[in-house]
C-alpha cells in the first residue's frame, strides 16, 4: 500500500443491510408485527433514501515509527494513545486512517421532515443513513483490503473513536489527518461530526 | 575455439563410451574405472587417442565417478582431486594440439536427495562444486553433468558449476522408462524447461533405454528449449552373452540411428556405453561437418514445471487455472493449522484441487512475519510429495525464497515481483540462480495505477530489468493487479483493457480472479463473469478456485469459443456424447 498520500474515492457501493435498518427501527423478529402501512413506507423510503445518499471516502497510510505508551507514526504528528490500538496493532507495521459520510442531503431531508411532522418517516429515513454509512465503509475497507492483499498484507478489523478506551476526541486528529473540511465534512468542540452519518476509523496494516 | 562458436558452425561429434572401452582393454579393473587414472594413465591416453582419431571434436574426461560421495562407498573419497587432475592431465596428454576440446564428465552421486533418498541438497552441491573446481584447475574446456536420474541433482550440480567456475557446462539425464521417463518421473520437456533456466550451454539425453526412442526424446526436448540438445546413446540395450554383456548394435547400425537424432535437431551427438572407437568413426563418416539444423525458437510462453511434468501458460494454449487454496487468507482453520507448522490441510488443499483438475499450485502460507522461512522451505518440499502439479511460490519474503527454490525439483513460478526497487532488486537474482520464472506485478512505489497504460508501463519496465538480470522471455508473466469491484467498476475495466495490451506485445498473462468479488455477494457469479470477459481479452491463466466447477466450465467453455482448444476436443471431452467404440 502506498504510504502517505491521501486518496478520496467517490464510487462507494452501497449494499444496505436491511435485516440491520430493521433491528435499528426496533423490529425484533417473532415479537414486533408489521403493519401494511409501516411495509409500505419502508418500500418507498429506501428508495427515495438511496437517492439523497452520495458517499465519499478518503484515507491515507502512515507507517508506524513507534509503539510505546503511545504509537507515533512517521510524517505526521497524530499520535494514538489507547490500549485498545496498542492491542489491535500488536502486528501491524502500519496503520489506515480512514472517513466515509454519505454527504449532507439526506440529513437535510430527515430536517424537513420532521419539520412537516412526518415523525415516522424522519426516523426511517435516520436508520437507512445509518445503515448506508456503514455499508459505504464497508465498501472502501474492502477495497483497502483488495489492494492490500496484492503485496501480501492483512488488514486488522475497522476501529472507530468511542471504541474501547480510543477516545471521541481522537475524530479532532482524524479531521485534520485526512482534511475532512475538503469532502464536506465539520466538527464541533465536542468531537461531532456533520453530516452525523460520517464514521472515522483506524485500521491496522501488517507485514 | 570455444564450444558456443563451434556449436553454431556445426554438428560436434563427441567421443564414445569409456567405462566399457576401458574393460575391453584392461583384463581387469579395480574397484572403479576411475582408479587407472593414477594407476595406469597411459591406457587413458590411449583411449582418447583412439576417439580422437576416429574424428570426436569432445572428448570425456574419466571422471564420471569422480565425486566425494560415490568415490565415499570404495573409501576412496580423499583421492577427489587427484582423481579429477590426473583425468584431465591424460585428456590434456591425448589432445596434443589437435584442435579438440575436453570435457570434464560428471556422473551421478549415487544417493538420492530427499524426500527420494536421504541426501540434503547442500552435500550434493558441495560434491559436484568440489569435483568442478579440480576439473577447471585440471585445464578442462567445459563441464557435463551425464547421465541423471533425479531432476533435482541435476539441477543443483549445474548451480554448483556455474558458481565455481566459468566454464560452458552442459547437462543431460536418461530417460529409460516407458514412455520416456527417468527413472524419477521426469519426462523431457520438464527436463529441458528445469535446465534450461539454469542456462547450460547445451542439454541433452544419454544412455538408458532403446536408443531407438532418442529420436523422440529429441525432439520432445525441443519444442520447449532452444539450448542446443545433445544425445550420445549406448549401443542397444545390452545382451548377456556367456559372462560378459554384449552391446548389439554395429558402427554402421549406430551412425544409421546417429543420422535420426541429427535430423530431429540434435547438435552434438556421441556414444555412451558399449560404443567403440569404431562407432565413432562411422558416426563422424556421417555427420562430421553438418551444419547444424535451424534452431526453432519456442514458443512465446511462460514455462514451468514441477519433476515431472512441465506446464506452459499462454502462446494460444488453453486456459490455465492456478489452484489459489493453499491461502490463509480467510480460511481461519488453516491460519491455525499453519501458525502452528503443520501442513495436514495444506496438504489436503494440494490433492483436493489436483484432482478438481487445477494445473499447478499457488503456495500462500501467510505473511513472512508469521512464517519461518524454514517452514515455507519445507512446506514447498513436503508438497512435492503430495503432487505433481508445478507450485507458484507465493511469497514476498527473499529469504523463504532463498531455502525453498534450492528443494525444488523443476522450474517453479515466484508469484509475485512488482516494480518497487526493493522487489526486484532482490527476487531477479534470486530467479536467475535458481532457474525459476516469476510473475510480474503491475505495481510499483505509487501503488496500483489506476489506468491500463501505466500498469503495462511498469510491466514493460519489470521485463526490461528481467532481462536485464539474465532471465528469459519465457520466464516472465505479468499480472495487471485485480482489484474488488467493491468499489468502482471502473478498475475493472483498466484490468481488462491493461490484459488486452498485454496479450498484443505477446506477454502471457495471470491475475489473482477472485479479487474481484472481494467483500459481494455472489462471487461465484463475479469471478466466472469477470474471468470470461478476461480471456476474451487474452488471458492466459488466473489464480483461482478450482473446487468451483462453475469456474472450471466457464475456462473450459471459453477455450471452445476462442479457439484455444483445437476441434473443442477439450470441450467435448468433457461435455458431449461420450460413445464406446
Amino acid at each position: 500500500m502506498v504510504h502517505d498520500r491521501r486518496t478520496i474515492e467517490r464510487e462507494l457501493r452501497v449494499d444496505i443491510n436491511r435485516k440491520a435498518v430493521h433491528s435499528l427501527l426496533g423490529y425484533r423478529k417473532g415479537q414486533t408485527a408489521w403493519t401494511q402501512e409501516m411495509a409500505t413506507l419502508l418500500q418507498r423510503t429506501y428508495s427515495e433514501a438511496l437517492d439523497l445518499v452520495e458517499p465519499v471516502g478518503v484515507y491515507i497510510v502512515r507507517r508506524i515509527r513507534e509503539k510505546d505508551d503511545e504509537i507515533r507514526f512517521f510524517r505526521t504528528k497524530t499520535r494514538i494513545k489507547s490500549r485498545s490500538i496498542r492491542m489491535l496493532f500488536h502486528k501491524a507495521t502500519a496503520a489506515v486512517f480512514l472517513a466515509v459520510t454519505i454527504g449532507p442531503k439526506l440529513e437535510e431531508k430527515i430536517q424537513e421532515e420532521t419539520a412537516k411532522g412526518r415523525n415516522e418517516k424522519a426516523l426511517v429515513l435516520d436508520a437507512i443513513g445509518s445503515e448506508a454509512v456503514e455499508a459505504a465503509a464497508d465498501s472502501l475497507n474492502t477495497h483497502l483490503v483488495s489492494l492490500a492483499r496484492q503485496t501480501r498484507h492483512f488488514l486488522t478489523t475497522r476501529f472507530s473513536p468511542g471504541y474501547g478506551d480510543l477516545p471521541l476526541s481522537f475524530q479532532q486528529d482524524l479531521y485534520r489527518e485526512l482534511s475532512l473540511r475538503d469532502i464536506g465534512v465539520r466538527i464541533n468542540e465536542k468531537h461531532i461530526l456533520f453530516p452525523q452519518k460520517t464514521i472515522t476509523a483506524v485500521i491496522g496494516v501488517e507485514p | 575455439m570455444n564450444i558456443q562458436a563451434m556449436l553454431k558452425e556445426r554438428v560436434l561429434i563427441l567421443d564414445g563410451a569409456m567405462g566399457t572401452e576401458l574393460m575391453r582393454r584392461l583384463s581387469q579393473i579395480d574397484r572403479v574405472p576411475e582408479a587407472v587414472n593414477l594407476e595406469n594413465p597411459q591406457v587413458l591416453i590411449d583411449v582418447h587417442k583412439a576417439y580422437i582419431d576416429a574424428g570426436a571434436d569432445i572428448i570425456e574426461t574419466n571422471t564420471f565417478g569422480a565425486n566425494r560421495i560415490k568415490l565415499a562407498e570404495i573409501g576412496l573419497e580423499r583421492k577427489v582431486k587427484d582423481l579429477n587432475l590426473a583425468a584431465a592431465e591424460a585428456a590434456r596428454k591425448a589432445r596434443g594440439h589437435r584442435n579438440v576440446l575436453i570435457a570434464g564428465s560428471m556422473g551421478p552421486v549415487g544417493q538420492l536427495i530427499r524426500p527420494l533418498g536421504d541426501m540434503d541438497v547442500e552435500s550434493v552441491y558441495e560434491a559436484y562444486a568440489e569435483q568442478a573446481r579440480f576439473l577447471a584447475k585440471g585445464g578442462v574446456d567445459l563441464l557435463v553433468v551425464e547421465t541423471q536420474i533425479d531432476i533435482l541433482e541435476a539441477k543443483t550440480a549445474l548451480r554448483a558449476c556455474r558458481d565455481v567456475t566459468d566454464l560452458p557446462v552442459g547437462v543431460s539425464m536418461s530417460f529409460p522408462l516407458e514412455g520416456g521417463r527417468t527413472v524419477t518421473g521426469s519426462e523431457p520437456e520438464a527436463a529441458a524447461a528445469t535446465f534450461s533456466s539454469v542456462s547450460p550451454e547445451f542439454i541433452g539425453i544419454n544412455c538408458g533405454g532403446d536408443p531407438e526412442e532418442f529420436e523422440d526424446l529429441i525432439g520432445r526436448m525441443r519444442t520447449i528449449t532452444d539450448k542446443p540438445v545433445f544425445a550420445h546413446a549406448n549401443a542397444g540395450i545390452p545382451e548377456k552373452r556367456g559372462e560378459s554383456l554384449v552391446y548389439p548394435l554395429t558402427p554402421e547400425a549406430y551412425s544409421e540411428l546417429a543420422r535420426k537424432f541429427y535430423a530431429s535437431g540434435a547438435r552434438v551427438i556421441g556414444g555412451c556405453c558399449g560404443t567403440t572407437p569404431d562407432h565413432i568413426k562411422a558416426l563422424s563418416r556421417a555427420l562430421k561437418g553438418q551444419k547444424p539444423g535451424a534452431q526453432e525458437r519456442p514458443a512465446s510462453w511462460l514455462l514451468a514445471s514441477s519433476r515431472s511434468r512441465v506446464l506452459t501458460i499462454g502462446g494460444g494454449g488453453r486456459f490455465r487455472i492456478i489452484g489459489e487454496n493453499i491461502n490463509p487468507f480467510g480460511r481461519t482453520k488453516l491460519r491455525s493449522e499453519i501458525e502452528k507448522k503443520r501442513l495436514e490441510r495444506v496438504r489436503d488443499y494440494a490433492r483436493k484441487q489436483a484432482q478438481a483438475g487445477a494445473d499447478a499450485l499457488d503456495v500462500n502460507l501467510g505473511q513472512p512475519g508469521d512464517t519461518q522461512p524454514e517452514f515455507y522451505a519445507s512446506a514447498v518440499s513436503e508438497l512435492q510429495s503430495v503432487t505433481t502439479l508445478p507450485l507458484f511460490l507465493d511469497t514476498t519474503s527473499p529469504d523463504a525464497l532463498a531455502r525453498a527454490l534450492p528443494l525444488y525439483a523443476g522450474k517453479p513460478v515466484i508469484n509475485s515481483v512488482n516494480g518497487k526497487r526493493g522487489s526486484w532488486e532482490r527476487l531477479f537474482p534470486l530467479a536467475k540462480k535458481f532457474g525459476a520464472s516469476v510473475v510480474l506485478l503491475a505495481l510499483d512505489e505509487k501503488g496500483i495505477p489506476e489506468n491500463a497504460e501505466d500498469r503495462v508501463r511498469i510491466i514493460e519496465s519489470l521485463i526490461q530489468r528481467a532481462l536485464d538480470a539474465g532471465l528469459s522471455p519465457t520466464d516472465l508473466i505479468a499480472d495487471p493487479a485485480v482489484l474488488s469491484v467493491a468499489t468502482t467498476g471502473a478498475r475493472a475495466l483498466e484490468t481488462l483493457k491493461a490484459v488486452a495490451m498485454i496479450h498484443e506485445r505477446g506477454i502471457p498473462t495471470t491475475c489473482g480472479l477472485s479479487n474481484i468479488s472481494y467483500g459481494l455477494p455472489q462471487r461465484r457469479l463475479l469471478n466466472a463473469c469477470f474471468l470470461a470477459m478476461a480471456i476474451e481479452r487474452g488471458l492466459d491463466s488466473a489464480i483461482a478456485n478450482p473446487l468451483d466447477r462453475n469456474l472450471i466450465e466457464v475456462a473450459r467453455a471459453c477455450d471452445a469459443v476462442t479457439g484455444r482448444d483445437p476441434g473443442m476436443k477439450m470441450f467435448l471431452q468433457a461435455f458431449g456424447r461420450t460413445f464406446e467404440p
